[in-house]
C-alpha cells in the first residue's frame, strides 16, 4: 500500500512582515510563524523519521535559558510529514490548542507590559509621550483572551491536506501547497489588531525568552547601521525603545569622540536562499530527507552565529533560507566578507557542488520603510536567481532616491577581485578618496574605457597619465588591483555598456563602504 | 437618469494607502484606483457645490444652516459606513465600480487574480491549478513570471505602461530655513498615460432633479485634481456591465470574480466553505468618520465637529476568484448599501461544466 502524506502550510508571512515598521516588529512577526510551526510539530516530533520537512531534532525544542538555536525562528511555515490513522484529527486539535494557547500568553503579556509602561510614564520623563501612548493603546487590549484568540483564528491561515502521491511526495504536495496559499482570508472589521498591539510590545514577552534574547531590546536600526563604533559609545541608554531614531543620530553627532560616516545611517538587509534545493529534495528516497533537512539547519545555525558575530541580528534561519540585518561595515570587517563566511559555510555543511546560496543585498537609509527595504532585499534575490544562480544582487539605495543595483556571479574571477579591492581599499587610511576621483571620471572617459578596458597595460597606463596618487605610496597596491578587476570586468562581460555600469555601480559601493560621498 | 463620468488627471495623482506620512513613515506611494468611499466623496461635494449648497469661503467651508435640510436630500446627512445596514445617499442612486477607457473608448479593466492559470478540478479540497501556457501544475516559482495587466476586449496593457510613477523626493525646512536632514520624503504618485482616463458611471434619481455638469474637481486627501466629464445618455452607461463581463473567459468552472472590493461580514471558514476553492487577495480600508460633540457658549450648547478616522475594514481586493460559488455565497455578498456606491460587485461567469 502506497504512504500517505500530510502537508501543512501557515502565514500569512509576507503580509505580516510587510507591516513591521519597525525591526522588532519584523522580527516578532517572523518569529510569531516559526513559533507557531514549533509548537504544532512538537505534537509528532516523535515521528521524526518519517517527517520529510523540516528537520526534526530534540535541541529545537528547548526554550528559553536552555535552548541551543537562539535568537531567531529555526522551523519555515510548511510541515511534510508521513501520515498514521488518526492524524488529520490529532492536527487539528493540535492547531487548535496552539492558537488558544498563543492567545493566553498574549493576553497574559499585555498585563505585563501595561505595568510596566505605566511604571515608565512616573518614572521616565524624557520620554513622558511615548510611554503614555503605549499606556493608551495596551489599556484597550486588557483581558481579552476569547478576542484575541477569534482574532487569530481569522488572521492565521493554516491549510493542510493529506495525499496519496503518485510519484515524489515533494514534486506532488509542494505545488499544492503553494496554491493553497493562494486562498487567503481576512479579519473583516478589525477594531483593534491584537497581533499589530504584540508586535509593537514584544520587548519582556515570552517570545525574547522563549527565543533566548538577551537584553531588552531587539536591535533597532540605528543600533545595527553604527556597531563598529560601539566601543566609543559611552552611552548606554542611547537605543532605548523610546529614543527615536533621529535623537540617537544628534547623540552622535555631537560626540567628538565618534566619527559617523555615511555608512552609518545605512542598513544592509540580506536575504539568502539555497540554489535548487529544491530540485535535489526532489530526488531524496524516505531515509534521506531528515538527513539532508539536518545540514541545512547546521548551515542556518551556523550561519546565524556568524552573522551575530559580525555585528547582524538574524531575523530568520530556517530551510536553506536566511534574513538578517547587518551594519554595511563593523569592527569585524565589511559586509561582503560576512557575505563569502555564509557561503563558505554552505559549503561546508552542504557538501555538494551542485548546490550553491544566492543572495539579495539591499543597503539602504535608516529611515527607508522597512517594508520597501525588505522588498528591494527579496527583488534582488529573485534577480540574482533569475540570473543564473550562484550569485549576489546588491542595491544601494540612496537617501536621495537613486539607487544603484548591480548582480555578479560567486564564481566570476570578478567577484574575488571585487572582494579583494574592496578589502584593500578600506585599509587604505588616508582620506584623499582616490577611487571617488577616478568613480567620477568613468562616465567621461567612458568610451576611452570601453576601448582599452581588456588590456591591462593600456589601463595601468591610463591611471599613471591622470591620477596623481595612483602609483604612490599606500595606493600602489591599490591600484593594482583594480586594474585587475577593469581587465577582467572587461573580459567577463560582452556588452561594454554593461561592463561600464558594473564597474560603475561597484565602485560606488567600495566608496560607500569607505564612508565616501557618493 | 444615468451619465457616463469621464476623470482626467490634470497632472500626477495620489490616492493615499492606510500608510502615509501620518504614520510616521517618510514613503508613501498611491494606490492605482481611489477607493469608492472617495469617489462618493467627490460627488456628494460636487452636488453640493453645483446646487448652490455649499459656502465657500477663505476661512474654510460649510453648508449654511437655512439650506442644511434641503442639502441632505441631495446628498443624505451622514458619512458612509462599511458595515452600516443602510446610509441615506441622497440623490445619488447608485455608482458604478471605477474603471478605465483607452484612447478607443473601449473600457478596461484589471484582471482577476487567476490570470494566467486555470482550475483543472478540486478532489477533497485539494485544488489542481494549472499554467494556462503549458498546462503544467500550478508553482509559486513558475507564477511570478505571470504579470497582472489591465485588459480591454482588443487589447492589453501592462501596468506601468498605463500608471506612469512620478517619485518626489522632497525636504523640509526647520525655521531657520535650514535644511532638515532628517525630514526628507519620498512620495510616489502616478500619472495616467495621456491616451487613458478613469471612468465610472452614475445613477441619479429624477426627483429632486439634481444640477450635476462637467466640471474640475479634487479627488483623494491629497486633493488631486480632475478634469471631470459628465456625458448623459452615453451608450457606455447603460451596458459596462456586460462589457465587463466580456473581459473574462470562460473555464471549465463556474467562477465568481469580485468587480470591485468587497466587505463580507462572516468568518473565513464560512466563506470558503462557500465555494469549492479561491484566489484572494485583500485590501485594508479606514473611511472617515464625521463626529460632533458639544461644547458650552454662554450657558448655550453648541455642536462642534471633527473628523476621525474609522476602524480598519479588510475587504477582499477586486478580481479575486471563487470557483464553484453557492448561492449562500451570493447571499454573503449581496450588500445593497455598499453595492449601491459601487463596492461587492461581482460577476458569475459559468463554467463549460459543473459538479
Amino acid at each position: 500500500m502506497n504512504k500517505i502524506y500530510i502537508g501543512l502550510t501557515i502565514g500569512p508571512v509576507y503580509k505580516t512582515l510587510s507591516n513591521a515598521k519597525k525591526t522588532g516588529e519584523l522580527w516578532s512577526g517572523s518569529y510569531l510563524f516559526s513559533y507557531i510551526m514549533r509548537e504544532i510539530i512538537r505534537e509528532f516530533k516523535d515521528k521524526e523519521k518519517t517527517v520529510v520537512l523540516p528537520a526534526i531534532e530534540d535541541n529545537l525544542f528547548l526554550e528559553n535559558k536552555e535552548a541551543i538555536y537562539q535568537g531567531a525562528g529555526f522551523f519555515p511555515d510548511r510541515f511534510i510529514f508521513e501520515k498514521e490513522n488518526g492524524d488529520l484529527e490529532k492536527l487539528q486539535n493540535r492547531v487548535d490548542t496552539v492558537i488558544e494557547k498563543l492567545a493566553g500568553k498574549i493576553d497574559s503579556h499585555f498585563k505585563i507590559a501595561l505595568s510596566n509602561a505605566e511604571k515608565k510614564v512616573n518614572d521616565d520623563a524624557d520620554n513622558l509621550e511615548f510611554y503614555k501612548k503605549k499606556v493608551k493603546s495596551l489599556k484597550d487590549v486588557q483581558g481579552k483572551k476569547s478576542e484575541i484568540e477569534n482574532y487569530l483564528k481569522e488572521y492565521l491561515q493554516i491549510h493542510y491536506f493529506e495525499k496519496e502521491p503518485i510519484n515524489h511526495v515533494i514534486d506532488e504536495l509542494y505545488p499544492i501547497l503553494d496554491m493553497l496559499e493562494l486562498k487567503q482570508g481576512l479579519v473583516p472589521r478589525e477594531e483593534i489588531n491584537y497581533l499589530s498591539v504584540f508586535m509593537q510590545n514584544i520587548n519582556g514577552s515570552f517570545f525574547k525568552n522563549d527565543a533566548s534574547i538577551k537584553g531588552e531590546t531587539f536591535p533597532s536600526l540605528p543600533f545595527i547601521a553604527t556597531k563598529e563604533l560601539h566601543k566609543k559609545i559611552d552611552n548606554d541608554a542611547l537605543f532605548k525603545d523610546s529614543i527615536d531614531d533621529t535623537t540617537i543620530y544628534d547623540v552622535l553627532e555631537a560626540d567628538k569622540k565618534i566619527k559617523l560616516k555615511k555608512h552609518h545611517k545605512y542598513i544592509a538587509i540580506v536575504h539568502a536562499d539555497g540554489d535548487s534545493i529544491g530540485s535535489l529534495i526532489s530526488t531524496l528516497k524516505d531515509d534521506e530527507f531528515q538527513p539532508f533537512n539536518k545540514k541545512l539547519l547546521d548551515f542556518t545555525s551556523s550561519s546565524n552565529e556568524i552573522v551575530k558575530d559580525y555585528g547582524g541580528s538574524v531575523v530568520y534561519a530556517g530551510g536553506d533560507d536566511l534574513l538578517f540585518f547587518a551594519p554595511v561595515v563593523s569592527d569585524k570587517g565589511h559586509i561582503f566578507e560576512l557575505l563569502k563566511s555564509i557561503r563558505e559555510k554552505f559549503d561546508e555543511k552542504i557538501q555538494n557542488d551542485s548546490l550553491s546560496v544566492s543572495f539579495g543585498l539591499s543597503i539602504s537609509y535608516y529611515k527607508y520603510p522597512l517594508n520597501e527595504a525588505l522588498k528591494a532585499s527579496v527583488d534582488a534575490l529573485e534577480y540574482a536567481k533569475g540570473s543564473g544562480k550562484n550569485s549576489t544582487t546588491m542595491k544601494l539605495q540612496q537617501h536621495s532616491g537613486q539607487y544603484v543595483q548591480t548582480t555578479i556571479k560567486h564564481s566570476s574571477p570578478s567577484y574575488e577581485e571585487f572582494e579583494n579591492l574592496t578589502k584593500e581599499y578600506l585599509e587604505i587610511e588616508d582620506e584623499k578618496a582616490m577611487l571617488s576621483s577616478f568613480h567620477h571620471t568613468i562616465r567621461k572617459f567612458e568610451d576611452v574605457l570601453k576601448a582599452i578596458g581588456k588590456d591591462p597595460v593600456a589601463v595601468e597606463n591610463f591611471f599613471e597619465n591622470n591620477f596623481n596618487d595612483a602609483h604612490k605610496g599606500q595606493y600602489i597596491e591599490f591600484t593594482n588591483k583594480l586594474v585587475n578587476y577593469i581587465q577582467t570586468i572587461f573580459s567577463e562581460e560582452k556588452d561594454e555598456k554593461k561592463a561600464i555600469d558594473r564597474l560603475y555601480t561597484s565602485l560606488k559601493i567600495i566608496k560607500f563602504l569607505k564612508g565616501e560621498e557618493i | 437618469m444615468k451619465y457616463l463620468v469621464k476623470l482626467k488627471p490634470l497632472d500626477k495623482f495620489f490616492f493615499g494607502k492606510n500608510q502615509t506620512f501620518g504614520d510616521d513613515n517618510y514613503f508613501a506611494k498611491s494606490s492605482y484606483l481611489p477607493q469608492q468611499t472617495q469617489l462618493l466623496g467627490m460627488l456628494r461635494k460636487e452636488l453640493l457645490i453645483q446646487n448652490g449648497f455649499l459656502t465657500q469661503k477663505r476661512r474654510g467651508e460649510w453648508v449654511d444652516k437655512s439650506k442644511s435640510d434641503e442639502a441632505k436630500r441631495y446628498v443624505g446627512g451622514e458619512s458612509f459606513k462599511i458595515d452600516s445596514s443602510h446610509i441615506d445617499l441622497g440623490v445619488i442612486s447608485e455608482i458604478s465600480p471605477l474603471f478605465l477607457l483607452d484612447k478607443d473608448d473601449a473600457l478596461c479593466y484589471f484582471r482577476a487574480k487567476d490570470y494566467g492559470i486555470y482550475l483543472d478540478g478540486v478532489e477533497n479540497s485539494i485544488p489542481d491549478l494549472r499554467l494556462k501556457s503549458d498546462g503544467g501544475v500550478y508553482t509559486e516559482k513558475k507564477a511570478k513570471r505571470l504579470c497582472p495587466k489591465l485588459i480591454s476586449v482588443k487589447n492589453e496593457y501592462k501596468l506601468d505602461e498605463v500608471f506612469i510613477e512620478d517619485t518626489q523626493v522632497g525636504i523640509t525646512k526647520g525655521r531657520t530655513g535650514a535644511t532638515d536632514d532628517n525630514a526628507f520624503f519620498k512620495k510616489t504618485s502616478y500619472k495616467l498615460d495621456k491616451e487613458f482616463c478613469f471612468a465610472f458611471v452614475l445613477d441619479l434619481v429624477d426627483k429632486p432633479s439634481a444640477k450635476f455638469d462637467s466640471s474640475v474637481v479634487t479627488l483623494g486627501g491629497e486633493r488631486s485634481m480632475f478634469k471631470m466629464e459628465v456625458l448623459k445618455e452615453h451608450h457606455l452607461s447603460e451596458v459596462y456591465e456586460k462589457k465587463l463581463e466580456k473581459l473574462y473567459e470562460k473555464e471549465k468552472y463556474d467562477k465568481l470574480i469580485l468587480l470591485s472590493d468587497t466587505f463580507i461580514q462572516d468568518s473565513n471558514k464560512n466563506i470558503f466553505d462557500a465555494s469549492s476553492f479561491a484566489i484572494t487577495d485583500s485590501i485594508a480600508v479606514r473611511t472617515i468618520d464625521s463626529k460632533v460633540t458639544k461644547w458650552k457658549s454662554k450657558e448655550k450648547d453648541m455642536p462642534k465637529y471633527y473628523f476621525q478616522k474609522s476602524i480598519t475594514y479588510n475587504l477582499f481586493k477586486q478580481g479575486s476568484v471563487f470557483y464553484k460559488p453557492t448561492e449562500k455565497l451570493e447571499k454573503m455578498i449581496e450588500n445593497k448599501n455598499l453595492q449601491n456606491i459601487g463596492y461587492n460587485k461581482y460577476k458569475i461567469i459559468k463554467g463549460e461544466k459543473n459538479g
